[in-house]
C-alpha cells in the first residue's frame, strides 16, 4: 500500500463551500494560513489560496493518533480532509480526493530493523559502489539522501532515524505530536529506519508511479499497485544486471 | 603452483571457503589435498602457510560485506511487503 509522509495537494475552489478569512494573512504576495495558527494545527505546513484553488500541505502527522505516527494511505485520506475541517480554517463540499491534483509528495516505508546504524552503514556501502547515477549526502538524524547527479530531476531518496528525528525536535509542534502519539510510540520506534522518496516535479512522479495523465490525481496515486521507494532502493543499492541480488538470492 | 591454487580458489568459490573457513585452514587444507597433487605433505603445508594471511584477510573482508549484502538484501524484502 502507498503511504505518504507529506503531499502538496490542490484542491479547485470549487470543492470548498466555506473559508475562514480570518485565518489568511497576504505575505509575499500570497494569501496564506497565518502561521500561529498552523502552528497548532498538527501535520498541517500550509493553506494557500492561489489560481482558484487552494494549495494543502499535508503531512503524515495529521493522521497520527496514539500508538501511531501516521502516515496518510487509501484508507485514512478522509480523515485528512476532515482534520482541515476540525481545524475551522476551511469546509469542503463532498469529498475533495477525487478532484485533488498533486503537486509534490514523499513516499514512505517505515522499516524495523535489528540494528539502524549498521544498516545504514551497508547501505551506504551499496549506494557508493554504484554512486556513477547518484551522490550520496548526509541527512538529518544521522540519515543519508541519495540524490542523482543531474539538476533537473527532483528524486531522491533519504534515510536516516525517525527516533532520532522525532526526540530530537524540540518544537512546540512537536512536542504537541509527541503527546498525541505517546512516549510509548517513540520508544517502540528505536530500531524504525524510515526511507522517504521525495518526488518534486510532475515529471518524476509520473515516472516513479508508470503513470501518463496531464493531471496527477490523489486518488491514482494512492490506489497505484507500485512500490515506488523499493524501485529507487533497487536502483541506488544493485546495478541493473543485478535480478539475482533483488530477488534476495545469495551471492556464490 | 601459486596459479594452480588461485584456479582452485577460483573453482571452489569463495562461498565454499567462508562456510567451511573459520579460525583455522584445515577445510582449505582437504580441499587443496583433493584437488591439488604435491609432492609432499610439508609442500601442502608451505603452500597453505604462504597463502594464510591472504586468505585470512580476504575472508574477513568479504564476511563483512556478505553481512552488509544481507541486511541489504532483507530490507529490500520488507520494503517489498
Amino acid at each position: 500500500m502507498i503511504t505518504l509522509d507529506r503531499v502538496r495537494l490542490l484542491v479547485p475552489e470549487n470543492k470548498v463551500t466555506d473559508v475562514n478569512e480570518n485565518t489568511f494573512d497576504t505575505f509575499s504576495n500570497k494569501i496564506t494560513v497565518k502561521k500561529e495558527i498552523l502552528n497548532n494545527v498538527i501535520g498541517v505546513r500550509e493553506i494557500t489560496y492561489i489560481n482558484n484553488s487552494f494549495l494543502l500541505d499535508v503531512s503524515g502527522k495529521i493522521t497520527a493518533f496514539k500508538g501511531n505516527l501516521g502516515l496518510i494511505h487509501k484508507n485514512n485520506i478522509e480523515q485528512v480532509f476532515e482534520k482541515v475541517e476540525d481545524s475551522g480554517i476551511l469546509r469542503f463540499n463532498g469529498s475533495p480526493v477525487d478532484d485533488s491534483q498533486v503537486l509534490y509528495l514523499d513516499v514512505t516505508k517505515d522499516v524495523e530493523v535489528e540494528n539502524p546504524l549498521e544498516t545504514l552503514t551497508a547501505i551506504e556501502l551499496f549506494a557508493t559502489q554504484r554512486k556513477h547515477k547518484n551522490k550520496i549526502l548526509p541527512f538529518k538524524n544521522s540519515g543519508l539522501i541519495i540524490k542523482p547527479h543531474a539538476k533537473s530531476v527532483s528524486d531522491s531518496l533519504a534515510i536516516y532515524l525517525k527516533y532520532k528525528e522525532i526526540i530530537s525536535n524540540k518544537s512546540p509542534k512537536n512536542q504537541l505530536y509527541i503527546e498525541k502519539i505517546g512516549a510509548e510510540a517513540v520508544e517502540k520506534i528505536k530500531n524504525t529506519v524510515r526511507l522517504e522518496r521525495h518526488l518534486g516535479t510532475f515529471k518524476d512522479i509520473r515516472k516513479a508511479f508508470k503513470i501518463d495523465t496531464e493531471k496527477i490525481r490523489l486518488d491514482e496515486i494512492l490506489y497505484s499497485k507500485g512500490n515506488p521507494v523499493k524501485d529507487k532502493f533497487c536502483e541506488i543499492t544493485s546495478s541493473h544486471e543485478d535480478d539475482w541480488f533483488t530477488a534476495g538470492n545469495e551471492v556464490f | 603452483m601459486k596459479i594452480k591454487i588461485q584456479k582452485f580458489l577460483k573453482k571452489v568459490g569463495m562461498r565454499t571457503i567462508l562456510t567451511n573457513f573459520d579460525d583455522d585452514i584445515s577445510a582449505v587444507r582437504k580441499m587443496l589435498k583433493l584437488e591439488c597433487e604435491f609432492s609432499s605433505p610439508s609442500t601442502l603445508n608451505t603452500v597453505i602457510a604462504s597463502f594464510k594471511k591472504e586468505l585470512k584477510e580476504k575472508i574477513s573482508k568479504n564476511k563483512n560485506f556478505f553481512r552488509y549484502q544481507k541486511i541489504v538484501q532483507d530490507l529490500i524484502k520488507k520494503i517489498g511487503e
